[in-house]
């Protein structure tokens, strides 16, 4: 039964405009539509711009692109064609996408692979473990544990996982069998984002409402590193430099650690749209950073952060949530909107193309 | 003569007793005609869905017709916890007559559709509640049978911890998304559904100590079919036709009062063969004493922008035969759809309410419930709630409104600091008042029935006349298309002024004898006012005499003496009765009462 008129999240959706995307629309060809069973009856869908177009570079490399979407501004509440939503995977650098796991809208916001080939997503129903490629899913939190913002996998021991939940911190120690609480010490428990030092995993840094809070132990106890008081979204670190930090804030643009989170330094030279909901650093050059902003789009530095050029030229949604840099080809980068769906640029960030998932909100893309 | 004493007392007892059992099977005979005809209704409709299904199924008519009708209603899955509990419902009424292969069909949707879980309490009481009675069907199976992966014991442990915790926390600090007209309906049904099916006896048992919990709740506040008081959510428009809620569903049901129904959501109350207890519907009923209830709430969890996750609510209604006037203590306690106060009354149908607000709107308030962004929550509420930044809402909480209540008397402050949105407050009076009056003593002199209403505006203002939106139309900015009726429209009281207020009075025609001498009385009363920035508050006199002193927003002093709100109880009136931190209500019904004990799940009498 439908109930009418009555408002949760699950209802945000609906729509009151339509974007017009006409020129995004030509290029948008969808592939093919699969209704394959996959895990006891779930369907794939598959669809993505025309694969010849793009490189198959990323499959020979073996990298993989997690899509998250939220909602689809495109759903109508109860009717039979509402747009797919959840996780979305590609293996040819968004050529194609290929949906997997649950179909309907549990607000999935987050999704990463560890390096065992675990697939987490962090959802409105929890955290979500795949270990067979996304065919089938267990919820591996209890009641206790919703509205899970982002999942971060350490990077050197895969059944050490974290969760930035709406009520705080959890980890899990064991592979998503168990998860505790890990709350000791923040100021504030809603948490946005954690990021796990890749250089020692041992340290973990926590986004909250309050600050940046660290951590030398696996979360056990929190420490304020910097930014008191202020609204952090997003944690970044570099792959080349690990003592090279950002983040991103709800209002004071990005601030920079050079000393791996000891001080932080604002950086907003250039920057005009102080939300910053994504940052992604060029995986082969610590000088090249991206950012998403809300209504500025993504911005681009090119000297480590001291400056930064707005560089949305061919969004048409310029609030941007997500980003994603393909290591092996760095040129290619994705952008994720609230309500606008994907875009990919092929230049460095110069230019931007749609490419999948119209109106829809791209909560988080990861890359393996 | 000692001897004579025991007989006339024993033969009083007889009586009373005799004459109790009377009314009760009354009741009784009259309960289960309602049921009868809501089964008739669904059992000859022609309409196919779960719930024509179900009837067809505990009829055990057309049994084939119900397979096919439930195999098509499962056909393409949708609508999460609210797809859940109908179909359990539907299962548990049909399993012993339904195919083979129309189970197969019910249990393979339990494997392949994944419902999301909510993000609000009635959302998590409907999810756990259909779980556990799905886990309860089929048991033993592995986690590959089910959408989450978990087994069937995973599934029935975690559904029954959290509906466990759900009953410790509402009876303990109470509950979240309180009293509201239109979600009453998702907690019924799931504790309805738990009493009677579930078969674990401590869920059963849980199920049915939180049922009447949640209808004693409803009754102290009701009349007449309508909820009464300030409510956590509820929609438009039935926040100015309350017998649209469908809590007023539940009260033709189980009270026999409002009017007539055939709503899809008592189908499976009904069916379920869930009878009310007599203490709760004589308590629903009874409205031969006024009397005041007040109540303590919680604030739904807040997840940011506030140091505590469930502040206290505060409620207060007094309660007559003609009408209700019940308050929150205001603030932001839910996101949305809070009424924080109203009177409503038993003349003039459907337009049976007087209330005011703040319409207010933020993505501030918004990030305190909610995870998403808080620079794009708005037009994510917008876009399925258009009427959220609508100026001219009607449902809304602010934190720039305060109430303060004595009996029958309300005064409400605001002070709107410059740049909110909205900067006005608005008051609503229905189209089919018998008299609006505005008396050159500054009150507004209102008379629905036998029922009067004063209200005087601490500051100028404005009418404004307007016409119902009877399909919810919005436009394609997200606001509701305003549609000229034939009709006489509603009043709005609209105030641009940011410090204001104004002053309640409502009396009935057996408290204070004619309308015209209520009138003179509110003359003699004109309420003291300072309304500067940052000072805004009133004294006032009421029509019992009694002293009420309000300084925004916390300070209430009456009679000289500081109110003091957090010494409020979950339920503190002549017929419910709750500690905070007890687990235990007790209901009170002259020589009645029986004690709901959450900490030994027991009931006595």
């Amino acid at each position: 039964m439908t109930k009418k008129h009555h408002v949760h999240l699950s209802d945000l959706h609906f729509p009151i405009k339509v974007i017009c995307l006409s020129a995004a629309l030509i290029l948008s060809v969808v592939v093919f539509t699969e209704s394959a069973p996959v895990d006891g009856g779930r369907l794939a869908r598959v669809e993505g711009k025309d694969a010849s177009a793009f490189m198959k570079i990323t499959e020979a490399q073996g990298e993989t692109i997690y899509m998250s979407i939220l909602s689809s501004r495109k759903h109508r509440l109860g009717a039979l064609d509402n747009p797919t939503v959840g996780l979305f995977i590609s293996t040819d650098g968004g050529a194609t996408w290929h949906h997997r796991g649950w179909t309907g809208y549990i607000r999935t916001f987050y999704t990463e692979a560890g390096m065992d080939g675990t697939i987490w997503s962090a959802c409105g129903n929890g955290v979500l473990r795949s270990t067979n490629k996304g065919s089938s899913w267990r919820i591996t939190t209890g009641w206790e544990i919703t509205e899970v913002l982002k999942v971060k996998v350490d990077p050197t021991q895969p059944a050490i996982v974290f969760g930035a939940t709406a009520y705080g911190i959890v980890r899990s120690t064991d592979k998503g069998k168990t998860w505790q609480v890990k709350n000791n010490g923040l100021g504030s428990p809603f948490t946005s984002d954690v990021l796990i030092d890749a250089a020692q995993s041992a340290r973990v840094f926590a986004a909250t409402e309050e600050g940046i809070y660290v951590s030398t132990n696996r979360g056990d106890q929190w420490r304020l590193a910097g930014l008191k008081g202020r609204g952090i979204r997003v944690l970044a670190q570099d792959r080349l430099n690990p003592k090279l930090l950002y983040a991103g804030t709800e209002e004071d643009g990005v601030v920079i650690s050079v000393d791996g989170g000891g001080r932080w330094k604002s950086s907003v030279s250039g920057l005009h749209h102080k939300t910053v909901y994504a940052i992604v650093p060029d995986p082969t050059d610590s000088r090249t950073i991206y950012i998403g902003t809300h209504g500025g789009g993504v911005y681009k530095s090119i000297d480590g952060g001291t400056t930064w050029h707005q560089s949305s030229k061919g969004l048409t949604n310029l609030d941007v949530h997500s980003l994603g840099v393909l290591p092996s080809n760095p040129s290619i980068v994705f952008a994720g909107t609230l309500n606008g769906g994907l875009f990919r640029s092929t230049d460095g960030g110069s230019t931007w193309q749609f490419n999948s998932q119209e109106e829809a909100q791209v909560w988080g893309i990861s890359i393996r | 003569m000692k001897s004579v004493k025991r007989v006339t007392v024993f033969l009083i007892l007889l009586a009373s007793t005799t004459a109790a059992q009377s009314d009760r099977a009354t009741y009784l005979k009259e309960f289960r005609q309602r049921v009868e005809h809501i089964k008739h209704v669904y059992d000859t409709s022609q309409a196919s869905g779960f719930y024509q299904a179900a009837v067809r199924y505990a009829l055990r008519k057309n049994v084939r017709q119900a397979d096919s009708m439930f195999v098509e209603a499962l056909r393409v899955p949708r609508g999460d916890m609210f797809w859940m509990f109908p179909v359990i419902g539907t299962y548990l009424n049909g399993r012993e007559v339904m195919s083979a292969e129309t189970k197969a069909v019910v249990r393979n949707a339990w494997k392949t559709y994944a419902p999301y879980r909510g993000d609000t309490e009635n959302h998590w009481a409907m999810y756990y509640a259909s779980l556990f009675l799905a886990a309860e069907q089929w048991p033993n199976l592995p986690g590959s049978e089910w959408y989450n992966g978990k087994s069937s014991d995973e599934n029935r442990e975690e559904a029954k911890e959290y509906l466990f915790d759900w009953a410790r926390i509402t009876t303990t600090i109470g509950q979240g998304e309180f009293d509201s007209p239109d979600y009453f309906a998702e907690y019924a049904i799931s504790t309805i559904l738990l009493a009677q099916y579930a078969q674990d006896p401590q869920v059963r048992q849980l199920g049915k100590m939180l049922t009447e919990y949640i209808f004693a709740d409803f009754a102290v506040e009701h009349l007449d079919g309508q909820y009464l008081g300030g409510f956590s959510r509820i929609y438009q428009p039935a926040v100015y036709k309350p017998l649209l809620s469908t809590a007023s569903a539940f009260a033709w049901l189980y009270f026999g009062t409002g009017e007539p129904t055939s709503s899809g959501w008592i189908v499976l109350p009904a069916l379920s063969g869930y009878e009310l207890p007599e203490i709760i519907y004589t308590i629903a009923i009874d409205r031969s004493k006024p009397y005041v209830h007040k109540e303590r709430k919680r604030v739904r969890n807040v997840i940011r922008y506030g140091k505590e996750k469930n502040p206290p609510v505060y409620k207060y209604t007094y309660v007559t035969k003609n009408y209700g006037l019940g308050s929150l203590h205001g603030g932001i306690l839910q996101p949305i759809q809070q009424h924080t106060w109203g009177v409503r009354y038993t003349y003039g149908r459907p337009y049976t309410a007087i209330f005011g607000l703040h319409p207010y709107w933020s993505g501030m308030e918004l990030g305190m419930f909610f995870p998403e962004e808080v620079k794009t929550l708005i037009a994510d509420v917008v876009a399925s709630k258009g009427t959220y930044n609508n100026p001219d809402k009607w449902t809304s909480a602010s934190p720039f409104e305060r109430t303060f209540q004595h009996k029958n008397t309300l005064i409400v402050l605001y002070d709107i600091a410059p740049g909110t949105t909205a900067e006005h407050i608005n008051g609503f009076f229905p189209r089919n008042l018998q008299e609006r009056i505005v008396d050159e003593s500054g009150w507004i002199v209102c008379k629905a029935g036998d029922t009067y209403v004063g209200w005087y505006p601490l500051q100028e203002y404005e009418w404004k006349e307007e016409f119902e939106n009877p399909a919810n139309r919005l436009n394609d900015v997200g606001r509701p298309v305003l549609e000229r009726e034939k009709e006489t429209g509603n009043w709005r009281l609209r105030s641009h002024k940011l410090q204001n207020g104004y002053v309640v009075e409502v009396r009935s025609k057996d408290e204070i004898g004619s309308f015209e001498r209520f009138r003179a009385e509110l003359k003699k009363r004109i309420p003291k006012s300072t309304l500067a920035p940052g000072h805004v508050a009133v004294e006032y006199t009421t029509l019992g005499g009694d002293n009420m002193q309000f300084r925004f927003p916390e300070d209430r002093k009456l009679n000289g003496v500081a109110v003091d709100l957090s010494r409020t109880k979950l339920f503190d009136g002549p017929y419910l009765q709750a500690d905070v931190g007890s687990q235990r209500l007790t209901m009170t019904y002259r020589n009645k009462k029986r004690v709901l004990d959450f900490k030994t799940l027991t009931i006595s009498e």
